[in-house]
């Protein structure tokens, strides 16, 4: 939406802070509350004043009242700096429940720390912060901060809400009228008053009385629920480099420009893809071969020095180091793929577990590069940072997301595949025969694909074959120091992952049935089993039940029972069917063999709301069901 | 003197240019052995290998040390790529100069780490320089070196054998010049065998004075990991330090080691501002008095600087950046240590006895009281004396009652800074028990569902730990935890908690619910499971073997009883034998029924905090045992009518 559409002006009186520092008692000048939650902000106020399309101030004065010791974490800041963003001056005001001045924090006063990721070698970000406290309540920390852009590229989103109340939130832009930007709201419902002053918009957002944003378990992305404001400038530029965001294609042209790295192959890499060339002429069997050697052949490096960050590598500089980031190794793999005559496209990804993209607001939203190849008939995906994928298969961080791919010709959006309950499988077959003092003598298979299978792929790989047998025998839920492997065999689990990833073992289990003097105790759920503690607990749920994929749970047991017992009591076969998903358990006894069966199936990765009472209800059938025991007696 | 310094430096800059450090594998050349390695026999799921790391320290003739360090590693598997980035941490005063890196390739074909691929890190006093090796293929040889320059020759680091991954040689050399003397400390020297060796050579650094090159080495040693429930691992490796003491010739006499009355000289040199007596201090105390009285003042001062001064993370020792008691009280914050000094000096503001005491926290790994280096510590406590009595006190340990630490505070030893004196001491504390108890009385409906009443109650660390987690979340979140945890389908009616502020007494709480389904009914057969609140379901040790011993944060003590009303018209129809064994764990589980009221009691103790290596099997075993006991159900069936 354009902001010019929606601007009402209005002439205001300036407002005018007045905070009065040092030892003075001042009273309640910074706006002390009576309040009994933990803390809560008394005022955030943001100035965004835009200079030029290449720099801007930030500035925030920020005040909260801490009430206990659980709402100490809301005092502490971190203030970011990178290579275009700049902090020119910080200081932190602490102040005791009389308004007293405790302590000032000057800039050279805040610690300051290298702030990257533990996937990233190396990243040019760092923050500044404080972590001001006291132990007497309530008291008051105020934060200024002055920050300065160097690129509208960054135009910092306002996000009034927190996880405490907010009393007041205002964010405040000061830009040239010629300068024209975009605002997309999300979950916020609040109108701008403005002031027209010579060549200047003087615009201000205000919130007041601002309810608490609330946490739940297995929620949807943050970013995705949380009140917000972003913007987009309609021009701006990067080191020198112009763009504008009125469009997508606005967009598609800028990134264009700036991720055009040096696509020329060297030798070695172009006789590969020659190799490819010569042995296969189905074009998805040379993706395929051309993503299998990416694999092998490169890892995963990322190093983020500024304009780096968007702009990847020369493919020549990939292929020398067998490094890169994702936009690195997409790269190279875009100039393999065009080598061997398939066109390939970067596609850039909001991956997520930041919430989907706001197609109606054009801006830099991307925090990911995979690479797309439209075929014939469809788009194959391929995820280049992935070490144990399959060509056309993504991980659940980039499933049905609407990504962006820079067609040359006409970038566009398109949405990737989501994989269903069927493409998630763990399938588990267990078959033993259990003696009348409990042990089991047992041989197995775990059969796992998609989501599942990549997950437990990267898990074995990097565990040694002792850890692995130790891993195999956590799986028993119950008991597993009592697990003896006597086989383990890993089959698909560093090749051909387009097929599932097969574990069978063969071991012998002590004391698997719990035995008093006149039974025998057997509980059917050995390797899947839903506990207590993994049902969501809020009574009043605010969101929806989001899981990371869909899935399938197949549990298979057939055990030849002890010819000297009987079966007493059984647990009960459930049918618990939803619009969601089912659960479904089964067991017939035939000639002294029990077969036992379960299924769980989680039809869609996200329940709404409205199925949420039903959705607990099925949890707690679950969990009592793989709780009941079959009970034999002598 | 000047003069001789003058020559001293330039004769030393000039060596500089001309000197080459020595290395016993020389950069580059990879042996045909080398090239041809694939796999380990003694470690076959390698997934790379340290083919060789070298130290060698150079003492200079300005004082300085030169470590030179050399390490080559060879990728056996694509799995073992993450050893291709690396992080070279060092002291913010030193220097890293020379730093070279190549990955030589299967064909011997060698790629540079260029200087603009090395980026610089730095985490307050620590800084680092990272790269990733170029190229990097299974069957690569990554190789790099680097020269650390620092001016504190009396702090040389320890050198560690052992990596995380096998290595096939690690060497250590010191060059020291004729006229120094030096000391030799090797820990866990029993793991492995260090070769010692020492000749007299020649160094262009020292042309006129053949020094002598001390070498030690290791060969073959498997690579080390961390374990569950164990101490440090730097505490377990076999280390070597090398410690100069002194350095002598006709000019010159210098004295560099350091020992304790020095080292706790400087310490309450530093500490001297800090324990001062003053107005402001007696103005607490007086507060105090007045509002509390007299009385055992001492806890009243601790509880005050405990309670009300709030806990900041730095971790400063000693040093300008250490707060004055009196920016403590003025700012109601401090560090663990501010907070401690802040303490001492105003229970000495109150005429009592009381001194910093010095320890390396377990955490930090252990303190070895022959290496007189204070930078082994890393906290300070405060000793206190109350007439005969000794306590030992942290006003850090926010939820930790007076006269008591918590775990990582409970060093073996520490160092008493008196005040014309020092006195290595064990730190001795008041037997304090760590115990969770859970009474319950239950009413059995026939549907399966049960009525409860439970009192929860938590001792010593226990406690300390729950009433940090209370402090932290809403009551009735943390009330739902507990039930929510465990029960699927639990209904809160009630909850109390009681004695949480007083910090001496059993943190309790007092619940009143009802469960759902949770006993399993087949007709007139319910089988039920006693133990809701202590059972444990998993054996924490899988692993048959381990390395290291097994130690525990405290000793442990639970118990859980369970009183159980039927419905009029059931009875008991079997129970499991009651349990009771004491070996490794103690652990009881008894039965008894009376009418229709069922009893169980459950008795659960880790008496002490070390299992050794050969004890290992068998604890895991007891462990084993325990969660056989723990799944066992009593049946109840219904009376014939």
């Amino acid at each position: 939406m354009n902001y010019d559409g929606e601007l009402k002006l209005k002439y205001l009186t300036q407002v005018l802070y007045i905070v009065v520092f040092g030892f003075v008692t001042v009273t309640f000048v910074l706006g002390q509350v009576k309040s009994t939650a933990d803390a809560v902000v008394l005022s955030d106020d943001i100035t965004f004043e835009i200079k030029s399309e290449n720099k801007a101030i930030f500035r925030r004065h920020l005040k909260v009242q801490i009430n206990r010791f659980g709402g100490q974490e809301y005092g502490y800041n971190y203030i970011d700096e990178s290579k275009y963003v700049n902090v020119k001056n910080v200081s932190c005001f602490l102040w005791n429940e009389n308004e007293r001045l405790i302590k000032e924090y000057k800039k050279e006063d805040f610690r300051q720390t290298d702030y990257f990721a533990d996937y990233i070698l190396y990243d040019d970000a760092k923050y500044y912060w404080v972590k001001p406290s006291r132990n007497t309540f309530p008291y008051i920390v105020e934060y200024k901060i002055e920050q300065i852009f160097k690129s509208l590229l960054f135009w910092p989103s306002w996000r009034p809400q927190w996880e405490i109340e907010v009393k007041r939130a205002s964010y405040r832009l000061i830009i040239d009228k010629n300068l024209k930007f975009n605002v997309f709201k999300q979950k916020i419902d609040v109108k701008p008053e403005g002031v027209e002053r010579g060549k200047l918009w003087d615009i201000t957002w205000v919130m007041n009385d601002i309810k608490p944003f609330i946490k739940e378990r297995y929620m949807p992305p943050i970013n995705e629920i949380r009140m917000r404001l972003a913007f987009a400038p309609s021009q701006f530029s990067l080191e020198g480099i112009k763009g504008r965001l009125v469009s997508w294609d606005d967009y598609g042209d800028w990134i264009g420009r700036i991720f055009s790295a040096d696509m020329s192959l060297p030798a070695e890499a172009v006789n590969e893809v020659n190799r490819v060339n010569e042995t296969v002429i189905d074009p998805y069997k040379k993706i395929d071969m051309l993503y299998t050697f990416l694999q092998h052949y490169t890892r995963y490096v990322a190093v983020e020095l500024g304009l780096n960050g968007f702009r990847p590598r020369s493919v020549k500089s990939t292929w020398k180091n067998r490094y890169g980031d994702c936009k690195e190794l997409s790269t190279l793999m875009i100039a393999m793929l065009k080598k061997a005559g398939i066109d390939a496209y970067p596609a850039f990804v909001r991956t997520n577990d930041l919430g989907p993209v706001n197609l109606s607001f054009p801006s830099a939203q991307f925090n990911h590069v995979i690479v797309g190849v439209p075929m014939k008939a469809d788009t194959v995906w391929l995820e280049c940072t992935a070490k144990k994928m399959a060509a056309g298969e993504l991980p659940y961080g980039d499933e049905g997301c609407q990504v962006f791919m820079l067609d040359p010709r006409k970038p566009s959006f398109v949405k990737t595949p989501i994989s269903g309950a069927e493409d998630n499988l763990k399938k588990a077959i267990l078959r033993g025969k259990l003696t009348s003092s409990g042990d089991l003598d047992f041989s197995g298979k775990i059969e796992l694909t998609g989501n599942q299978a990549n997950f437990w792929r990267f898990r074995y790989s990097n565990l040694n074959s002792k850890e692995r047998e130790e891993s195999i025998a956590a799986l028993f839920r119950v008991g597993r120091s009592r697990v003896v492997l006597e086989s383990l065999t890993f089959i698909n689990l560093d090749e051909l992952f387009h097929e599932p990833f097969v574990i069978q073992f063969q071991g012998n289990f002590k004391r698997f049935a719990n035995v008093t003097s006149n039974r025998l105790f057997l509980n059917p759920n050995i390797l899947n089993r839903m506990a207590a503690d993994e049902i969501p607990r809020e009574k009043d749920r605010q969101y929806p039940v989001h899981y990371n994929y869909a899935f399938t749970e197949s549990d298979s047991l057939i055990i030849e029972l002890p010819n000297s017992m009987t079966i007493e009591t059984s647990p009960s076969i459930t049918m618990e069917e939803t619009s969601f998903g089912y659960f479904h358990t089964n067991y017939k006894i035939d000639k002294h063999t029990l077969n036992y069966s379960r299924r769980f199936v989680l039809r869609n990765s996200e329940i709404p709301l409205s199925n949420y009472n039903e959705y607990i209800k099925m949890c707690q059938k679950v969990v009592q069901q793989d709780n009941a025991q079959f009970v034999l007696k002598r | 003197m000047m003069i001789s310094k003058h020559i001293f430096i330039s004769l030393f800059v000039c060596m500089l240019i001309i000197s080459i450090p020595v290395f016993s594998n020389e950069w580059g050349k990879v042996t045909p052995a080398e090239r041809e390695l694939t796999t380990v026999s003694e470690d076959p799921d390698a997934d790379y290998v340290v083919l060789f790391e070298k130290g060698e320290v150079v003492i200079t003739p300005d004082f300085m040390v030169d470590f030179y360090c050399h390490r080559r590693i060879k990728i056996l598997s694509e799995n073992g790529f993450d050893a291709a980035d690396v992080e070279i941490r060092y002291w913010h005063e030193d220097k890293i100069k020379d730093l070279q890196a190549h990955t030589i390739l299967k064909d011997g074909k060698k790629i540079k780490v260029r200087g603009k691929e090395i980026y610089k890190k730095q985490d307050q006093k620590m800084k680092s320089k990272v790269f990733a090796f170029p190229g990097v293929e299974v069957g690569a040889i990554l190789e790099y070196r680097f020269v650390q320059q620092s001016k504190y020759i009396i702090d040389i680091e320890p050198w560690y054998f052992q990596n995380n991954a096998y290595t096939l040689r690690s060497e250590l050399e010191v060059l020291l010049p004729k006229g120094f003397q030096y000391n030799v400390t090797i820990r866990n020297p029993n793991q492995i065998e260090l070769n010692p060796n020492q000749i007299e050579t020649f160094s262009a650094m020292y042309p006129k004075r053949k020094p002598t090159l001390f070498t030690w080495y290791a060969e073959n040693i498997p690579g080390i990991k961390n374990e569950a429930y164990m101490p440090p691992l730097k505490d377990y490796l076999t280390s070597l330090r090398f410690q100069i003491v002194s350095y002598q010739d006709i000019y010159t006499n210098v004295k560099f080691l350091r020992n304790w009355t020095d080292e706790t000289k400087k310490l309450k040199k530093t500490y001297k501002n800090h324990l001062k007596t003053s107005k402001e201090l007696q103005k607490v105390i007086d507060k105090l008095i007045e509002k509390k009285g007299k009385k055992n003042i001492e806890m009243s001062v601790f509880a005050f600087v405990r309670s009300n001064i709030a806990t900041s993370d730095s971790r400063v020792l000693w040093g300008k950046d250490l707060k004055l008691p009196i920016e403590v009280l003025k700012e109601g914050e401090g560090s663990r240590v501010e907070k401690n000094l802040l303490l001492i000096a105003l229970l000495k503001q109150a005429g009592f006895e009381a001194q910093p005491f010095m320890i390396s926290t377990r955490s930090n790994g252990q303190f070895i009281d022959f290496i007189a280096d204070r930078r082994q510590f890393n906290h300070l406590l405060v000793h206190l004396r109350v007439n005969d009595k000794i306590f030992f006190l942290d006003a850090g340990a926010r939820y930790y009652p007076f006269g008591s630490l918590p775990p990582d505070d409970c060093a073996d030893q520490g160092m008493l800074l008196k005040e014309e004196s020092y006195e290595l001491k064990a730190i001795t504390l008041p037997k304090l028990a760590h115990s969770k108890g859970a009474d319950t009385k239950v009413v059995l409906h026939e549907s399966g569902d049960l009525s409860c009443q439970t009192t929860l109650s938590y001792t010593g660390h226990f406690g300390a730990k729950l009433r940090a987690d209370l402090a932290e979340e809403d009551e009735n979140d943390f009330i739902d935890e507990i039930l929510g945890d465990r029960f699927q389908e639990v209904q809160l009616d009630s909850f109390k908690i009681i004695n949480r502020n007083l910090l001496a007494m059993p943190l309790k709480i007092v619940l009143h619910y009802q469960i759902k389904n949770y006993v399993q009914v087949a007709g007139e057969l319910m089988y039920m499971n006693p133990s809701i609140f202590h059972r444990i379901e998993k054996n924490p040790f899988h692993k048959k073997s381990r390395h290291f011993p097994v130690f525990y944060d405290v000793t442990i003590y639970s118990k859980e009883t369970m009183q159980i009303t039927l419905p009029s018209n059931y009875s008991v129809d079997e129970v499991p034998l009651s349990a009771n064994h004491d070996r490794s764990i103690r652990y009881s589980a008894s039965y008894s029924a009376d009418k229709n009221v069922f009893n169980y009691k459950r008795v659960f103790r880790i008496g002490k905090r070390k299992y050794s290596i050969d004890e290992y099997p068998h604890h895991r075993a007891a462990y084993d045992r325990v969660v056989e006991y723990d799944s066992n159900h009593i049946v109840f069936k219904r009376n014939a009518d």
